[in-house]
């Protein structure tokens, strides 16, 4: 994968040197009003002596226009994700890998503990001041690393229970180590809008706010405020290296951007990007896609991505002409909404000596009529599936690959409630007194209760489908809303049978790895969070997986993989792991998965892919899609 | 108060005089004929007489269970009885199409086509899913229904396709019953602290008077939101269902205990009360006898002004989502489910609930107001 | 009436302190706090790194400490004008909540006058003509106006403006006149938006005063003073306005402590479908959220608002019927 990295890095380098060298650049027409009063240094004085090349997705568009869109209150995740991801790197525009953005290329030791990074010269701040090695020091040596902050060191930096160490060669020359192989820091560091697209802040601007620089300031409340990336908005002079910069912050009404004249990328004819000259960022409070659903139809959108229901698409659909917009189905990335988290560390013996038994987990599987929760939920647009992991993810992409990923995806999922008795027959789960449920194999009373977190009629309405299914086979199942806190310390307590996990999720070893094998003590770890934990600490805390079980070999698998220094090795080692989930599955039981997600698009909105994953902000859609070179067509 | 007071005063001097000039005719008697004069009263009483007897037999009424999910016929809109078919052929027992689903290609939208081949008629008294009616009787006989593979929508489905016809009745009793049980509640708590208040006066009387009104002046929301969040999210659908009316009932007693208790005081001074004190009668024979008697006609009246502000009530902390969770089934849970932009434009039937439940706060309405023009029968 | 006054006044003070301690409590019941409701979010959304910050941002907000310290500071804060920042936003409540003042109030006024107004001129109709055809046709209007569910009437508003203009007219302004200084141009904007919450809320309010209107005047017209002065030979218009109409009106101002929760807090819904940026709305995901300092000080106003409404009503009456002052 490295490998590749770079070559796409030299490509894009060798690109940019004989296709563009020559070249001068053209600018908006407003910036270049600014130019000649006086106002703004040249373009080629803001662009880097070598800016960073997007392909346009369709052809070269023109500038101007004011995009307008709706976001939720507070979160504001959707503005975000289309102005504020500009990381150490980025994903594809398919999410089929990372691409340079602000590294301009990188260099890895043999075993992976150290990497030197090379940032692009000549990226500037929004106010034209040079970004530098210092901007992303700042962040490391000022903010995490000082305890007045209270703040800590993001996921990656921590490698075998010690900090990274960073120095500086020069002021675009990084070298990062660490105390173990790591790598995969980069691509995990450059994951939606924070990781490293949070950490690069401003070192000129933020220093005024740091009590260390700065004896007027007594706490780190306003640093933090301009950190916490929910917060940046209100801050209109923090510089950004994103294309648009906040102008107007309205909280719960509006969000307004207008283009950095300092953004550091062109397209392939030389024209500072972005194209569009504004956004105009409604936020809304209340049920949010119902004033999508509305301003959708009435054409006052001019690209939505989030918030638009799925049960809303025939509706916005048989309006797509009259509101002269078009829908574009992007995929919801998940690969199951929700997932069935089966707890292997249980209170109850009885329960989990089922969990176990992979004839009892079989039969849960097949006994779910899945395809009648597509219908009811999903509009019948969504993939009936077993927990597996989305098919582009990269170790997939071979052939081996995608036979494992087809095996996996389609493993038990096929309905068939008379297997799902004959399999609860053969483990002695039947039913001894005759009141219609099935009792254990001691003849106690089975009844199992599916919880998950409240708030989300979608995951409700399946998991209520889902009872009937388990029901109509003889399982007596309940349903149960717990809040986080409940379920974080019931977990522990080991009271929670089966968790219905309500979000999507990244996939291999970028994002959660830990929602396919047992390696974290977080809500989202698969089996429980005492197994998590047990392999966290190194078997200091936490309970260990029964001894020899599909458990043990599956972190054992993972911990292969994540030492591999090899994208070839990796992968092997990935598809080796998954194999287990196959072969002793299902370990996690998956619903419906890969649900499309419509992201409503004016006709004359121009460039928008047609593939996205829009739900883990892991994948930072619409950011990832490239918003700088969407454009207006005037026509 | 003192308004009231004045025409206590006099009502009970005219019901002296009045039942001098005419025995035959009891109060109770005067206030029925009153009340049956108020025709829209009349009606609203009949009205939700038969609201609460479909409810008690909805089992009976319901062609379909309400929780059954006919994946095949998800958003279908009511494709009703038919006199008439196809081919002009008049029938005696109507009947329904058969129906066959299909997806719009372009917009993902299920349409829905009668096969004209396909007829099942209405039937009688046939067997279909298992109910009970008020808990004890145990069948399985619907008043009508069509045979299998044949389906009745009357009303058509909602979103996860349901019958929304069953699914009305079943929300009836949940929303019916939360507004009686509610408004007992706030009976039983308002009418005592009213009473006591009223009649024993004084320091109780003037710390149950700040106790209301600041309850009163809490605002409501805060206070349901609070109320609804403390009920945790775990319990079982039928002790939300509890939860929830007494929530209800907490929330406007005060009103109810203010209204007595003015109606008290002024009866206190009323010559039958003091004639009652002189005659060494103890307070409680006073209060139970006396104040309760004469008090309730108009309890009851207040009472049944209450109820649709409990439907209501119920519907808001429904769209709020803190009220009534499947699967169990309230009006407010259906009205939820229609509060979609697409429900207005494209699927108006899922909106159904909602007519029954505006007619259920009508009749409420007229029957409070005959009700309480029929309360004081000697008034104009 | 000074008496009285100083009486009403001393029972104001712990009124207060009382609403702001079950304000607080009643924030403080739910389990979790706005910190875990974050996470949770953060969570779901992918961002695993900010369950690690748990305990930081909780100590961050105060939120680590017990419950009467929290109290205690909070109240010595609200005393000094202080009333802390929102956790959601980092902004200061007073921000917040002056922010949205202008809306609310523009909102409220015009439903109060609209709905007092209709309602007590079709309700003195309707009580002069009682039984008549109109007073039934009022009747059943305003019963259906009592039966609508507010989501609906919102809902169905905003729809049908849609499809009458074309436009979707959620909020109180179209975005290009927000946070802009005051315009004629703004001022119709205001006005385009404002009709359809107005007339959402007016529907029930004015029902609501209607009834109590009819029900007051047609119990004043039963009196016999009533039929005094007619017997006297006033004229029926003197007697209905100068005399009935006076003392039908008291229960109504006995009823404005309530008018004025309702004008605060009764059109939540309606300013939820509507996505007004309103109190309302920000109580609400306030209280959703748990965010704690900005739901409490919403809270606690409404409820001085209210004991206001409550101590003006009663001196107002106290004034109009002096029996009430001695009794």
């Amino acid at each position: 994968m490295m490998k590749r990295l770079l070559l796409i890095a030299l490509l894009v380098l060798a690109l940019s040197s004989t296709v563009i060298a020559q070249q001068t650049y053209n600018e908006a027409p407003a910036l270049a009003e600014k130019v000649a009063a006086g106002e703004l240094p040249p373009v080629e004085e803001r662009l880097p002596p070598e800016p960073l090349v997007i392909e346009p997705v369709e052809q070269v568009g023109e500038y101007g226009g004011t995009w307008r869109m709706l976001d939720q209150n507070n979160e504001l995740g959707f503005t975000l994700m289309t102005t504020g991801v500009e990381g150490f790197l980025k994903w594809n525009r398919d999410a089929s890998g990372f691409r340079p953005n602000v590294l301009e290329s990188w260099e890895w030791n043999d075993d992976a503990t150290e990497v030197t990074v090379h940032f692009r010269e000549g990226i500037r701040w929004s106010d034209g001041e040079p970004l530098t090695v210092d901007d992303y020091l700042f962040w490391w040596n000022d903010m995490v690393l000082d305890e007045t902050v209270p703040l800590d060191p993001a996921s990656g930096t921590v490698v075998g229970g010690e900090l990274m160490t960073l120095e500086k060669i020069d002021d675009y020359t990084l070298k990062f180590t660490f105390a173990a192989p790591n790598p995969l820091f980069l691509e995990a560091h450059s994951r939606g809008p924070w990781n490293s697209s949070q950490s690069l802040v401003p070192e000129h601007y933020m220093r005024q706010f740091h009590p260390r620089y700065n004896s007027e300031v007594t706490d780190t409340t306003e640093l933090m405020n301009r950190y916490n990336t929910s917060t940046r908005l209100h801050y209109p002079d923090m510089p950004t290296i994103g294309p648009w910069m906040v102008t107007n912050y309205v909280p719960d009404q509006l969000a307004t951007f207008t283009r950095n004249p300092y953004y550091w990328k062109v397209d392939t004819e030389g024209n500072q990007l972005p194209y569009i000259d504004n956004i105009q960022v409604e936020i809304a409070s209340g049920p949010v896609p119902e004033q999508v659903a509305l301003k959708a139809i009435a054409g006052e959108l001019d690209m939505q991505v989030r918030d638009v229901a799925l049960q809303d698409v025939p509706l916005i659909l048989e309006n797509a002409e009259a509101g002269n917009y078009r829908v574009i189905m992007w995929d919801r990335g998940d690969f199951a909404w929700p997932w069935l988290m089966l707890m292997y560390d249980l209170a109850d013996d009885g329960l989990e000596d089922l969990m176990y038994t992979q004839e009892f987990r079989q039969a849960l599987s097949v006994a779910i009529n899945r395809d009648r929760i597509n219908e009811v939920t999903a509009l019948g647009l969504a993939t009936p599936r077993q927990f597996s992991m989305l098919p582009q993810a990269e170790e997939f992409q071979s052939p081996e690959g995608q036979a494992l990923y087809e095996e996996w995806a389609n493993s038990y999922i096929e309905y068939d409630p008379e297997q799902a008795a004959s399999l609860l027959d053969s483990i002695g789960v039947v039913d001894t007194d005759g009141d219609g449920f099935r009792e254990r194999p001691d003849g106690t009373p089975l009844e199992l209760v599916v919880t998950t977190f409240p708030d989300n009629p979608k995951v409700d309405q399946t998991l209520e489908l889902l009872q009937q299914d388990w029901q109509a086979v003889g399982i007596k199942t309940a349903l149960n809303l717990m809040t986080w806190d409940e379920y974080t310390t019931a977990n522990q307590a080991g009271e929670v049978q089966i968790f219905a996990w309500p979000s999507a999720a990244g996939w291999g070893l970028l994002s959660a790895p830990t929602v396919w094998a047992p390696i974290e003590g977080v809500q989202w770890s698969m089996a429980g969070m005492n197994i998590g934990q047990y392999y966290q600490t190194g078997g200091a805390e936490g309970v260990p997986p029964r001894e020899g079980s599909m458990l043990e070999r599956l972190q054992e698998a993972y911990s292969r993989a994540v030492s591999a220094t090899t994208a070839e090795e990796r992968n092997a080692a990935l598809l080796a792991a998954y194999r287990i989930h196959i072969d002793e599955g299902p370990i996690t039981i998956g619903t419906i998965g890969q649900h499309p997600s419509p992201v409503v698009v004016r006709n004359n909105f121009r460039n928008v892919p047609e593939t996205g994953l829009v739900a883990s902000w892991d994948l930072g859609y619409p950011g990832t899609a490239d918003p700088e070179q969407f454009f207006f067509d005037q026509e | 108060m003192e308004i009231l007071r004045k025409t206590g005063n006099q009502t009970g001097a005219r019901i002296a005089r009045k039942e001098d000039e005419a025995k035959v005719v009891s109060v109770r008697r005067l206030m029925w004929l009153r009340f049956k004069r108020n025709r829209l009263a009349v009606i609203g009483g009949i009205f939700l007489l038969l609201m609460y007897l479909a409810a008690i037999f909805a089992g009976f009424i319901a062609p379909n269970d309400p929780t059954m999910v006919h994946s095949q016929y998800v958003s279908m809109a009511p494709h009703g009885l038919n006199f008439v078919d196809t081919d002009g052929n008049f029938h005696l027992i109507p009947f329904v199409y058969g129906v066959k689903s299909a997806v719009d290609p372009a917009t993902f939208r299920k349409t829905f086509q009668i096969i004209p081949e396909e007829k099942y008629p209405l039937q009688f008294f046939v067997r279909g899913s298992e109910y009970t009616i008020l808990g004890i009787f145990r069948t399985d006989i619907h008043l009508f229904g069509v045979e299998e593979p044949g389906k009745l929508f009357l009303f058509g489905t909602d979103t996860q396709g349901r019958d929304i016809f069953s699914r009305v009745w079943f929300g009836a009793q949940v929303s019916l019953s939360v507004g009686l049980l509610g408004v007992f509640l706030t009976l039983v708590f308002g009418s005592i602290i009213g009473i006591a208040s009223g009649y024993i006066g004084g320091l109780f009387d003037d710390i149950i008077q700040r106790v209301i009104e600041l309850l009163m002046s809490f605002p409501q929301l805060p206070l349901w939101l609070a109320l609804a969040a403390l009920v945790p999210d775990n319990w079982p659908s039928d002790r939300i269902y509890f939860a929830i009316t007494i929530v209800l009932a907490i929330l406007s007693w005060g009103a109810l205990a203010r209204q007595t208790r003015s109606m008290v005081y002024a009866l206190r001074e009323a010559d039958f009360v003091t004639a009652a004190r002189y005659s060494n009668c103890s307070d409680w024979r006073i209060i139970t006898r006396h104040l309760l008697p004469n008090t309730m006609s108009h309890i009851i009246v207040i009472a049944t002004t209450a109820i649709p502000g409990m439907i209501l009530g119920e519907t808001a902390l429904s769209f709020l989502g803190l009220g009534i969770r499947s699967p169990l089934i309230s009006w407010g849970l259906l009205l939820t489910d229609a509060q979609h932009i697409r429900v207005l434009v494209q699927q108006p039937w899922i909106l159904t609930p909602a007519i029954f439940v505006i007619a259920t706060i009508i009749a409420f309405n007229f029957l409070g107001d005959g009700l309480r023009d029929a309360a004081d029968p000697f008034a104009k | 009436m000074t008496r009285y006054i100083v009486r009403r006044l001393l029972q104001f003070i712990p009124s207060m302190i009382l609403i702001a301690f079950v304000g607080f409590v009643i924030m403080e019941l739910p389990p979790g706090d706005y910190v875990s409701n974050y996470i949770r979010a953060q969570a779901l959304a992918g961002n695993q790194d900010m369950v690690a910050q748990e305990a930081a941002l909780r100590q961050q907000f105060g939120l680590d400490q017990p419950f009467l310290i929290r109290f205690a500071n909070w109240t010595i804060n609200l005393i000094r004008g202080d009333f802390g920042i929102s956790l959601a936003t980092r902004m200061p409540v007073s921000e917040i909540i002056g922010s949205k003042l202008g809306a609310t109030v523009a909102v409220s006024l015009c439903v109060f006058i609209l709905s007092w107004a209709i309602g007590i001129a079709l309700g003195v109709y309707s009580a002069t003509h009682q039984y008549s055809k109109t007073d039934n046709f009022l009747t059943t209007i305003s019963f259906i106006g009592l039966g609508l569910p507010d989501f609906l009437i919102a809902l169905a508003f905003l729809v049908l403006a849609w499809q009458l203009t074309g436009q979707v007219l959620t909020g109180l302004q179209s975005p290009e006149f927000i946070g802009k200084p005051f315009s004629i141009p703004l001022l119709l904007d205001f006005l385009k938006h404002l009709w359809i919450p107005v007339t959402a809320v007016v529907v029930t309010g004015m029902a609501w005063v209607m009834r109590v209107m009819r029900g007051n005047l047609l119990n004043e017209l039963g009196k016999n003073y009533v039929t005094a002065l007619r017997a006297k030979g006033v004229p029926e218009r003197t007697v209905i306005w100068k005399h009935a109409f006076r003392n039908a009106l008291h229960p109504l101002i006995g009823a404005l402590s309530q008018t004025l929760a309702f004008l605060v807090n009764g059109f939540v819904i309606t300013s939820v479908v509507l996505d007004l940026p309103t109190i309302q709305v920000t109580y609400l995901d306030a209280t959703q959220a748990q965010d704690l300092f900005l739901a409490g000080t919403i809270l606690t106003l409404i409820g001085f608002l209210v004991l206001l409404g409550t101590l003006v009503s009663d001196l107002l009456l106290a004034w109009l019927d002096p029996r009430i002052r001695f009794s």
